[in-house]
């Protein structure tokens, strides 16, 4: 009987894999199909678009910069004056120093003489103790507003700088990126175009800057990074960016905006209570909580992405550190996906609840685990000595070049696109990358992930335990619900 | 097991004759199935010999006929009778019985034909002869169509698909390789030669600029233009690309005379053929290209098919179409925005607002046109244009409509209130403010800082003794601070609001007057 379940086993699961591997090479191709099409569709719009009106037209909308810092003092000085000298009309910076250990703060008070002010601060979301509110009397730094806080994590912070903003777009980001000068002219015109539907959000490209020359805030000259995981990072960002998320804003199904660099409707993300400051994938979480909103009251939203290289940033190239992001990454996706699992399958949500959710539940949470399972399914059919070496090495042979093609796919949109990276040495490492990235890299990022789960399950971080004994109990959880479903 | 190797034997055609051919048939058989051998007496007086024959052992029947014992060889039963069957006085008679009934010979050749033609039985072969040894062993083998050169991997479907999908993808990522590298190639090509082509055309561009009058370049023979640019290239589809964007860039930034200068050279160049045949192109994106050099050149003589592409579906099209009519044509009268069915984005108010302000310079254009637009988004845009050009003289016609518009029209009318400082309209703002709907309420309230009376302020005050949010309670307040600073100070000397409080120190700290 027990032989019998076990061979059974083993034949589900040769199936399993079987429909899983053809499932991923048509998502892959749709994938590649839909971005080709978004980005000259893309591409297109941009020749027609003159970004100069927008910097003095009273028509555009105001953006409200919100960067939290901690323990940024080594760069916050640079870093405020790259972010207030953006090329735009109406916008404020606000630089949230989340209870930073360093003298971030000094800093900031020292360079753009500021004050502390008597602002009336308003809780309209609730974060950490606000300790106060800082203005320059220097005219040429009246854009800046500094707030101090008690620290909270990057969630609360931003949330203490959206209670603050006073602009109908805000604009989230690291305080380290380096954002080109036209990063908000273009971030914004997403807003000022639909006719028909709201625009809740748009996505950036985050590009990679190590190696590149940086000068006054600026990226003068690109170059891939050096070492081998900072090249893959660049490909996988190519992969991600450029094909992943173009393809998922052509069917309007993009779930995840990059913490780095967003740009949300101020409005709407205080109807949905701001930034989530429990789980570690708050980015990800805010637009599905926003979309979730629109859905439930029906109204006609977009969430849109622009592909074109206006943020900057360093990746961590130390294998420690890198699977630490990894592992952060893995445990945001469970927690977001578990927190709305009522979007899964739902056809109320559309094409978030019938593509995306699901999409990210298989391909990107789960991944992780089916990869184990498959190696250890082989393992066992060599054991039992029903393993087929030749249709072994042909699956993974085909999955390899299914990897390889739709890797030299993103690096050529790019390639097509922006053409940032022009020395022919760079071309020829990315290729190199993307030929040996499925053996030396892959691999890890797979154990990164299951560390990920693991760490999930056992609660590590934030709010894991809670989510894993039933969110129904978790006052959080009535107050996202109570929130939303106001 | 038995097979019949001779052809002749076809199972069709009796192997004998007549009882002699039968009789050899069932020797050379020797055992039919359930076919067995006996002898009948017909002699009526039997010798003694004959009936104690321990071997046939003959018993009466029913009949009083004498019957041996039956035999399944056939050759046990012949050599049992055969001493017998050559007397002639003893009468011995060949009987048979099938499936254990007596039957007589012709009923037992009937049984054998049966079995015969169905197959049950065979001749048996006394050694096959050599040639025939293959025939038997081919028969051997079932019956299966025969597959000439056939390739094994082809009938293994399952490595054939595996296999196929990596031949696939191989090619596909070694094209997507080559073609990568290609690319890379073809755009440093057309980058050197826009390059080559830019350094070609600048220096006879300038000289036809510097040197030559408006009306001398209209003159230009094609030999004259050829001698500033070879024909070879002039024909060139890339190099007219480069000229067209040289001319256009060179456009943007100049004045006066020069810009004219440009003008007629585009159309000397005929340059304006090409871009005016852009409009029949099935790509929006060439279509809109076309109306931008249209419009930047001004050649007005493609209007009428500017015009047609006002109402297009494609939001690029209609934009740079009304765009380029509201530029070029003469009577600027806004009848073709007003007549929009399609929602005004805000890119598209914004670009109209920088022609409209560029045109209001010159000429007075009729806003109020807007006013009656089909589409609420119209509507809204000739409320905020009042404001932003500062259309003093057209907010007696607003105050008429402002009353009897929607609370989002009523919102637009009020901001545009604010912007200009119209102080007349004190009754409406404060109607405004005793409305339901909060939106409005917050905006006549914002209004009412700059341009509301000392009815707008006792307004204020009522609504923050109601318990406002925070924000409702900071606008009010602020604006109560703008009216009129007495009550201002009252109110809040009088209070023991926590927030109110804090407020109050928010708005009179003047670090934070514009925050």
């Amino acid at each position: 009987m027990y032989n019998f379940l076990f061979y059974l086993l083993l034949e589900v699961l040769g199936v399993f894999f079987l429909i899983l591997s053809f499932t991923v090479i048509v998502i892959y191709f749709v994938t590649m199909i839909m971005s080709a099409l978004e980005l000259r569709d893309h591409l297109r719009r941009n020749r027609f678009a003159d970004y100069q009106d927008i910097i003095t037209s009273p028509i555009a909308p105001g953006v409200s910069i919100i960067a939290p810092a901690y323990n940024e003092a080594q760069n916050i000085v640079q870093n405020a004056k790259s972010l207030m000298s953006l090329h735009y009309g109406k916008f404020e910076v606000i630089i949230v120093n989340d209870g930073s250990k360093d003298n971030t703060l000094e800093k900031l008070i020292e360079a753009f003489e500021l004050e502390k002010t008597n602002y009336a601060y308003n809780y309209q979301i609730d974060c950490k103790t606000v300790r106060g509110v800082y203005k320059s009397r220097n005219e040429s730094f009246s854009k800046l507003i500094i707030v101090d806080k008690k620290n909270g994590g990057k969630a609360d912070a931003l949330n203490a700088g959206i209670n603050i903003s006073s602009q109908e777009i805000i604009a989230c980001i690291d305080v380290d990126c380096i954002l080109s000068h036209e990063s908000l002219t273009r971030m914004v015109r997403p807003f000022m175009e639909e006719t028909n539907r709201k625009v809740i959000a748009v996505g950036g490209v985050i590009g990679i800057a190590n190696n590149c020359d940086v000068q006054d805030g600026m990226v003068t000259k690109y170059r891939i990074p050096t070492s081998l995981l900072g090249r893959f990072q660049v490909i996988e960002y190519f992969r991600a960016f450029l094909m992943g998320r173009m393809a998922w804003t052509r069917i309007n199904g993009l779930m995840l905006i990059s913490g780095a660099f967003g740009f949300f409707n101020r409005e709407l993300v205080l109807a949905v209570g701001g930034y989530f400051p429990k789980t570690v994938g708050e980015d990800m979480e805010l637009v599905v909580r926003m979309r979730r909103y629109m859905e439930e009251k029906d109204i006609p939203y977009k969430v849109g992405f622009v592909p074109d290289p206006l943020c900057w940033t360093e990746v961590p190239e130390d294998e420690v550190v890198l699977s630490r992001q990894r592992n952060r990454w893995i445990r945001g996706t469970i927690e977001t996906l578990q927190l709305h699992q009522k979007v899964r399958f739902n056809p109320k949500y559309g094409v978030m609840g019938m593509l995306s959710y699901p999409y990210w539940s298989l391909f990107e949470k789960s991944a992780p685990i089916i990869e184990l399972l498959g190696l250890l399914y082989t393992i066992i059919l060599i054991l039992i000595g029903d393993f087929s070496a030749f249709y072994f090495i042909a699956l993974y042979a085909m999955l390899y070049l299914l990897s390889l093609l739709v890797t030299s796919f993103s690096i050529l949109y790019e390639q097509i696109a922006f053409n940032n990276y022009k020395e022919k040495d760079d071309l020829k490492n990315l290729i190199f990358t993307v030929l040996v990235e499925p053996f030396l890299i892959h691999p890890k990022i797979v154990l990164w992930g299951l560390k990920g789960h693991l760490d999930f399950i056992k609660g590590k971080g934030g709010w894991g335990q809670m989510i894993r004994t039933g969110f129904k109990k978790s006052e959080d959880r009535k107050k996202f619900e109570a929130e939303t479903n106001s | 097991m038995v097979f019949c190797a001779n052809p002749s034997f076809a199972q069709d055609n009796l192997p004998y004759t007549d009882s002699t051919t039968f009789f050899k048939f069932l020797e050379s058989k020797e055992e039919i199935p359930s076919l067995k051998f006996r002898y009948k007496i017909t002699n009526p007086n039997p010798s003694n010999d004959l009936l104690n024959d321990s071997t046939l052992n003959f018993e009466k029947d029913e009949l009083g006929i004498y019957q041996s014992q039956a035999f399944e060889k056939f050759s046990s039963w012949y050599s049992a009778g055969e001493k017998y069957l050559l007397k002639e006085e003893v009468m011995l008679t060949p009987d048979f019985l099938i499936y254990e009934e007596p039957s007589n010979l012709s009923a037992a050749r009937d049984y054998v034909d049966n079995l015969w033609r169905n197959k049950d039985i065979f001749i048996n072969e006394k050694k096959p002869e050599v040639g025939d040894v293959l025939v038997i062993l081919a028969n051997m083998v079932p019956y299966e169509p025969m597959f000439k050169y056939r390739f094994q991997f082809f009938s293994d479907y399952k490595l054939l698909l595996v296999t196929s999908i990596i031949g696939f993808f191989l090619i596909m990522a070694i094209v997507m390789i080559l073609y990568m590298i290609f690319i890379k190639m073809r755009s440093s090509k057309v980058e050197a030669k826009e390059k080559i082509y830019e350094s070609q055309i600048i220096g006879p561009l300038s000289e036809l600029l510097f040197e030559k009058t408006e009306e001398e370049i209209n003159n230009l023979s094609d030999a004259e233009i050829f001698e500033f640019f070879p024909e070879k290239d002039l024909r060139g589809k890339h190099f007219k690309h480069v000229l067209i964007n040289k001319i256009i860039s060179l456009n943007k930034k100049m004045k006066g005379d020069f810009k004219d200068k440009l003008k007629a050279l585009y159309k000397k160049f005929k340059l304006d053929e090409i871009s005016i045949k852009k409009l029949k192109s099935k790509r929006w994106d060439v279509i809109t290209t076309g109306l931008v050099q249209i419009n930047e050149m001004d050649l007005v003589e493609a209007l009428p098919q500017v015009q047609e592409l006002t109402d297009s579906s494609n939001f690029y099209i209609r934009s740079h179409a009304i765009a380029t009519l509201l530029n070029l044509s003469e009577n600027v009268d806004l009848k073709t925005i007003k007549k929009q069915s399609f929602p005004l984005s805000r890119w598209q108010q914004m670009n109209y607002l920088r022609i409209i302000k560029y045109l209001h310079i010159q000429k007075t254009i009729q806003i109020e046109t807007l006013f009656e637009g089909e589409n609420q988004t119209i509507r809204l845009f000739a409320y905020k244009l009042v404001g932003l050009l500062g259309r003093v003289d057209l907010l007696e016609k607003l105050s008429k409509l402002a009353p009897n518009v929607s609370d989002i029209e009523k919102i637009e009318i009020l901001k545009t209130y604010q912007m200009i400082g119209v102080h007349t309209e004190s009754t409406f703002i404060n109607k405004c403010l005793r409305s339901d709907n909060i939106n409005l309420v917050v905006a006549a309230a914002k209004a009412s800082g700059q341009v509301g009376d000392q009815a707008s302020a006792f307004i204020l005050i009522e609504l923050l003794n109601e318990n406002p949010s925070f924000n409702l309670k900071m606008i009010y307040l602020d604006s109560i601070l703008r009216l009129d600073k007495s009550m201002y100070q009252q109110f809040v000397s009088t209070s023991n609001d926590k927030e109110l409080n804090q407020i109050n120190a928010h708005l009179l700290d003047p670090l934070l007057q514009h925050v």
